[in-house]
């Protein structure tokens, strides 16, 4: 360590010399606000799929990743078996696999919203944050885009399996583009209102809680209340009336999406038979996932550093 | 210009006023910001990082208004807090970058300005070890290593030695002088110790309960602190006009009868009080020098002087 940050001192020795140079001064670029916030972004990203954070932080995300991808699989290998002959009783459809992927997203949420948001209030790294030149909702944003571009990737991979692995079986690889092209922009279109959707929710829920356990466990709460609920009340109440309760599970809302955006019948029974207007689980999705957006932003406003 | 124009600047919570009318220009240096907990410190540091609004008044930082350049300001100056806040789950070398990639340094930078302030810092091997591992004393160095990584002009410290040992301390302090004469950096450290505060700073700006009680270079505070505390049961006044009358500065405070003592005068004094209470046949109850908290000492300036003004000699 030199005294003066100007002088140079060196020590010659057969393999070679070290220099003290003492204290640098940075002198490339700054980049400002935007390039804090995408690298927040990507930290966050990695910080999803446990990347940077040792072994075990990996187990649940590529776990559950692997699970998402067995139903693709099985189907793909069984196509693969049965030639062109399959195809007609393959029980996956695209839409479907969504109610496979939104029953494990919703774990996946339940395990890492609480992950993203959590230690960094329970750490109290958050003012670390706040000095850097970053707004809050510069925070706030950057961690939502996250969830939800972690969420995508979820959901788009075994679609993206399903979708090129049909048009290599089929037995025209032009025929089969032609069969499946037409379902990849409900494809994207629903990985969006179903990854904006969880992330929103888990954040806004993650947000407030900074415990882990307890934010899973009101995740999990939620989810599973709002599902089992609506479909014990379907089986309760008769008439039209309960028709609105598909708008009241996470279930139905995202399967509602889901058949809206293929424009098919729906997979989901309490949805086929409200027989509600697509367009109005759109809505729903927009409502919910907005109030949790502005909850969440509300919060890193206020949060106390 | 100064690097920091504080004027007028009041802060006012629910219930409590945190800054009351606060007036200072901090100049390039060490900066001392002394005052008893709450008496308005964090309060000022947050400000000045543009986090908090003041109710009124105005807060300059490198010449950018604190309540609109906030992220400008925040760009060019490194803040480390008075609480833990750092990721147990990480490591020092990873969380360091990841903070210079926040501060708008681009990846490559980041990584090679971690490792030297690391290495400034004193740490490491251990860099690559996650900081729940860490002793008290590593967490502060990359407290401290994490507001150096961007470069900053200005260095905000709260309370950077909570916490630590007397020697985790020493090294602090060590690292603070270094930051601010090798690195060539505005320190701002704020403290509620001055006896520990007063060995690194050149300058010291003292508040109490929001209010500037004194800002100036630290030999001037020095110079006016050294004073010998007297004890007597009664006569007070006649001791301390027999001190008077044999060369010393004295006057009464309370049950204290204080003696201004200065450089050079060796051992004098303690005979010439020693000599004056036994010719006076007064019961001595202590004798004590120096002060050990911040109250006192502000006390003692105002003490020593009326004592000045009431005694010349």
């Amino acid at each position: 360590m030199t005294e003066n940050p100007q002088q140079v001192t060196s020590a010659s020795g057969p393999g070679g010399a070290i220099y003290d140079i003492g204290y640098r001064r940075y002198v490339g670029p700054r980049l400002g606000r935007r390039f804090a916030v995408r690298s927040l972004f990507a930290h966050t990203v990695r910080g999803a799929f446990g990347i940077g954070r040792g072994g075990r932080a990996k187990v649940v995300p590529f776990g559950l990743l692997v699970i998402l991808m067995i139903p693709a699989l099985v189907s793909l290998g069984v196509g693969a078996l049965a030639g062109g002959a399959a195809e007609a009783f393959d029980p996956i459809t695209y839409q479907g696999y969504y109610s496979i992927t939104q029953a494990i997203l919703f774990l996946f949420i339940a395990a890492q919203a609480p992950e993203l948001v959590g230690p960094d209030q329970r750490n109290k790294v958050l003012p670390l944050y706040f000095s850097r030149p970053i707004l809050r909702s510069d925070y706030a944003f950057a961690k939502l885009a996250a969830l939800v571009a972690a969420l995508m990737l979820f959901s788009l991979a075994p679609q993206a399996l399903l979708f090129f692995g049909r048009i290599l079986q089929a037995p025209d690889v032009g025929d089969g583009i032609s069969k499946n092209l037409g379902s990849l922009l409900p494809i994207l279109a629903t990985a969006c209102a179903l990854s904006l959707f969880y992330a929103a929710i888990g954040l806004a829920i993650s947000a407030f809680t900074p415990r882990r356990a307890y934010a899973t466990a009101a995740i999990i709460g939620l989810f599973i209340a709002s599902n089992a609920g609506v479909g014990i009340l379907w089986q309760l109440l008769r008439g039209d009336a309960r028709r609105i309760l598909a708008f009241f599970s996470v279930e139905t809302i995202l399967a509602g999406v889901a058949a809206f955006f293929f424009d098919e019948k729906s997979e989901n029974m309490i949805v086929r038979r409200a027989d509600l207007p697509g367009w109005s689980y759109l809505v729903a999705v927009a409502i919910i996932a907005g109030v949790c957006i502005a909850l969440l932003f509300r919060r890193y406003h206020v949060v106390e550093t | 210009m100064p690097l920091i124009a504080i004027s007028d600047l009041t802060k006012r919570f629910p219930g409590v006023t945190a800054l009351d009318s606060l007036s200072v220009e901090i100049e390039p240096g060490i900066v001392g910001l002394v005052g008893a907990n709450g008496a308005g410190k964090s309060t000022l540091i947050k400000i000045l990082l543009g986090l908090l609004a003041p109710t009124s008044g105005e807060a300059e930082v490198l010449g950018m208004d604190s309540r609109r350049d906030g992220i400008r300001i925040r760009a060019v100056v490194g803040y480390m807090p008075e609480h833990d806040c750092l990721p147990p789950d990480l490591t020092a070398t990873d969380f360091v970058t990841h903070m210079g990639r926040m501060s708008g340094i681009p990846s490559d930078g980041a990584r090679e300005r971690t490792a030297d302030v690391l290495r400034h810092c004193g740490l490491y091997e251990e860099r690559y070890r996650q900081i729940g591992t860490y002793s008290t004393g590593m967490k502060q160095r990359v407290k401290l290593a994490q507001a150096l990584v961007h470069d900053p002009r200005i260095l905000f410290l709260d309370e950077p030695t909570n916490g630590l040992d007397p020697a985790g301390r020493e090294e602090m302090l060590d690292l603070i002088r270094r930051t601010g004469t090798e690195f060539g950096i505005t320190v701002v450290v704020s403290s509620h110790l001055l006896g520990e505060i007063e060995r690194v700073c050149d300058f010291l700006v003292a508040i109490d309960a929001g209010r500037l009680l004194r800002a100036a270079p630290l030999a001037s505070f020095t110079q006016l602190t050294d004073l010998l505390a007297i004890e007597v049961e009664d006569r007070h006044d006649e001791l301390a006009a027999m001190l008077g009358s044999r060369g010393l500065s004295a006057r009464v405070d309370g049950s204290l009868v204080l003696v201004r003592m200065t450089a050079g005068m060796g051992d004098g004094p303690y005979d010439i009080v020693r000599d004056t209470v036994v010719d006076l046949d007064l019961p001595l109850i202590r004798m004590e020098q120096g002060r050990h908290s911040l109250e006192d000492l502000f006390r003692a300036e105002e003490n020593d002087e009326a004592v000045a003004a009431g005694a010349p000699s």
